[in-house]
């Protein structure tokens, strides 16, 4: 939602209290809970997962916060797949909230703490800029024209057309020109290839083979999960290509025992903030070739009835959905859920999926995490 | 898949008070020491110097400076002073300010390798002298081009990052 | 490089802060709450369908059943004091002029309380169990300020 009339508790109770429905069981069967936000001053609360704790039903059980930034909502899932792989627990409720519209005037305000107060702050930085020059070394590396850029904010957002929580005015059926003729906000950045400030939070109810087993539930398998931190000290990285990103996705690739992704993923959500890191982020994963997924765009590799590629965010995501930080990392991975269990309705992609991952990414410019999932 | 819970509202109902909201302001102000390495780079800029360190394991010489290599994981006891002029690896043109307003004139902030500096180690800065629309930026700036920075007058210089005010397009 | 500043005036702190503040919606259960108290002056108790627990503040869950909460219902009688503080020193740690008491407000049968001031009772008399009820304000808002403080009831 753009602005919710709920508290980070209520929107964290109803998310929460939606996945345990949805898995047919009650709070009484979860025995642990991770909790999930991006920085806490976009909420306005310190300590935001404590504050919103027992909405996300962690009241008088093992709780613990994972924190990676715009990283965090798939984080979250990693960290609550160890409660349970441990052993220590059968049950982990995962539940990631934002709720961005309490920051005033803007939570850019927020945002730019994150450039260095000595080097970088003093000259006046807003959070675009990072995207923005990031994005320039990408288009110029592989001269990419901005035709692309606007074809993949075109899918997301009409993707997210069918999304239960699209927020209003986001998706939609724009044309290219339109995209392409919306304004620049940090050139190449323009208003149509970025992500909204919204509000919202999502869940995952993680259990372990033998309570599955013994409650006749049908899962999907947590089958990898990776996740890395390149050095902030960004300006000294070749922005071009997300190293990070694909170290946590072989991290993954090994730990599913996926030998070639290009064949064994089937349907990919990766973190899409703008047009451009959805690119960024395909080739970081290996599902494209460096300066490839550009091309592949135009071949429709990526798009939902694609019957030989690789469908990349059936979701709409983050510029079609909405971009609560970490309830975004969330919805990301629940869209691989929904799409492996065929009950994604209309945003069901075509071809057979058997596996698939969801991505985020977040912190400086430097942090990947990868979830691997699997009927 | 029907809509799930949740209730939207517009900017009016909040504005006019249809439903209710509290404001805070958290009352904190930081004080930061810039530390070793960063106090001495910023005593440089004071000289009108680009100071940089350098590994004595992997021999990189970086830039910004810092106590450490990261990727040697070892101190970092060497300075070296670099030159003030470099290049433009990704640049970008800005209308938007920090809290979200429109800007008519456009910044254009970049990241600029510095020269004698191991190669990709850059800085964050803005540059000048390069027109007051995106297309009169566009025709003047592109990566790879060479730059210099344009210092303030040393009686104005303070010991910071904006000691230099921009950098120019060389050549 | 870890040298030691032996000058103070060498030191150069760099001042800055994060340029934000909040605005606050008071959620589904908040606006139900305040509006009974700006429009009806009424202090309004959520209950779970499942356990009966009633809650105040009230919320839209119960924390233990994880079950949405209905039967919402006005809170009787007086409330008491759970606990309570004596303050003597404002947040800037200035001396108070006159201590001020804040005490935390339950109702019995329900659970949590309301954080509020007391006014109109000497802070040497105030012990915990004491009943109170609101001084209503003249202007109701729709926040916590709608009652002025709570105090002992006047026919006692």
């Amino acid at each position: 939602m753009r602005r919710a009339l709920e508290t980070p508790k209520e929107l964290a109770f109803e998310a929460a209290k939606a996945a345990l429905d949805d898995a047919g069981l009650t709070i009484n069967d979860i025995d642990s809970v991770v909790a999930v936000t991006a920085p806490d001053a976009f909420d306005g609360v310190h300590m935001n997962t404590e504050y919103f704790a027992d909405g996300a039903g962690a009241k008088g059980k093992p709780y613990m916060r994972s924190y990676v930034g715009g990283g965090s909502g798939v984080f979250g899932v990693i960290n609550g797949w160890y409660h349970v792989a441990s052993g220590h627990f059968d049950t982990c409720l995962v539940v990631a909230e934002e709720k961005m519209s309490s920051a005033l005037p803007h939570p850019q305000g927020a945002f730019n703490a994150i450039y260095d107060q000595f080097l970088e702050r003093p000259l006046g930085v807003n959070l675009l800029w990072i995207f923005a020059l990031e994005m320039n070394r990408y288009m110029h590396t592989h001269q990419v024209p901005m035709e692309t850029f606007a074809r993949v904010a075109q899918k997301n957002k009409r993707n997210g057309m069918d999304h239960p929580s699209s927020q209003s005015g986001i998706s939609g059926d724009f044309t290219i020109q339109q995209i392409m003729d919306s304004e620049v906000m940090a050139w190449p950045v323009q208003r149509l290839m970025v992500s909204p400030i919204s509000d919202g939070a999502g869940a995952m109810v993680l259990a372990s083979e033998e309570f599955v087993r013994k409650r006749g539930l049908s899962p999907v398998w947590i089958e990898g999960v990776g996740w890395n931190l390149d050095t902030s000290y960004w300006t000294d990285r070749d922005l071009y290509y997300p190293r990070y990103v694909e170290k946590a996705a072989r991290m993954a690739y090994d730990m599913a025992g996926v030998t070639d992704p290009r064949r064994d993923i089937h349907v990919v959500e990766p973190y899409d903030p703008f047009a451009y890191k959805e690119l960024h982020h395909l080739e970081g994963l290996q599902l494209a070739d460096k300066g490839q997924a550009p091309r592949l765009v135009e071949e429709g590799f990526w798009d939902r009835d694609t019957e030989v590629g690789i469908p990349s965010t059936p979701s709409g995501g983050l510029m079609g959905v909405g971009n609560p930080i970490a309830a975004a990392g969330m919805m990301k991975v629940t869209e691989i859920f929904w799409q492996l269990q065929g009950r994604a309705g209309k945003r069901q992609v075509k071809r057979e999926v058997r596996r698939g991952l969801a991505q985020a990414w977040g912190d400086l410019m430097q942090v990947g995490t990868v979830v691997i999932l699997g009927k | 898949m029907e809509p799930f819970a949740g209730t939207s509202l517009t900017d009016q109902a909040l504005t006019q008070g249809e439903v209710l909201a509290t404001q805070w302001r958290v009352k904190a102000d930081y004080a930061w020491d810039t530390g070793v390495a960063v106090g001495r780079f910023m005593a440089g800029l004071k000289e009108g110097k680009i100071l940089g360190v350098q590994c004595s394991e992997c021999n990189r010489t970086l830039i910004p400076p810092r106590a450490f290599c990261e990727l040697c994981f070892r101190p970092i006891n060497r300075w070296v002073e670099l030159r003030d002029t470099g290049v433009i690896n990704t640049f970008s043109v800005s209308f938007v300010n920090w809290d979200a307003t429109r800007r008519e004139i456009p910044e254009v902030p970049a990241v600029i390798e510095i020269d004698a500096a191991s190669p990709g180690m850059g800085i964050l800065h803005l540059l000048g002298e390069v027109g007051d629309n995106l297309d009169s930026v566009l025709a003047k700036v592109s990566i790879g081009k060479k730059v210099q920075a344009v210092w303030k007058p040393s009686e104005e210089r303070e010991g910071s990052i904006t000691d230099i005010r921009y950098f120019k397009l060389i050549d | 490089m870890l040298d030691k500043i032996s000058k103070s005036t060498e030191l150069k702190p760099w001042r800055g802060n994060i340029p934000i503040y909040h605005r606050y919606t008071l959620g589904v259960a908040g606006e139900r709450f305040f509006k009974a108290l700006r429009d009806h002056k009424q202090i309004l108790a959520s209950a779970c369908p499942n356990c009966r627990q009633r809650f105040i503040p009230p919320k839209i869950y119960c924390e233990a059943c994880f079950e949405e909460t209905r039967d919402w219902s006005t809170v009787e009688g007086p409330g008491y004091i759970k606990t309570f503080t004596v303050l003597h020193r404002s947040l800037e740690e200035e001396p108070l002029e006159r201590p001020v008491v804040v005490a935390l407000i339950a109702w019995s049968g329900v659970r949590g309380g309301l954080l509020h001031r007391l006014g109109e009772v000497d802070p040497s008399g105030v012990k915990t169990g004491l009943e109170v009820e609101p001084q209503w304000a003249e202007v109701r808002t729709g926040s916590m300020d709608d009652i002025q403080f709570f105090r002992p009831p006047l026919n006692s």
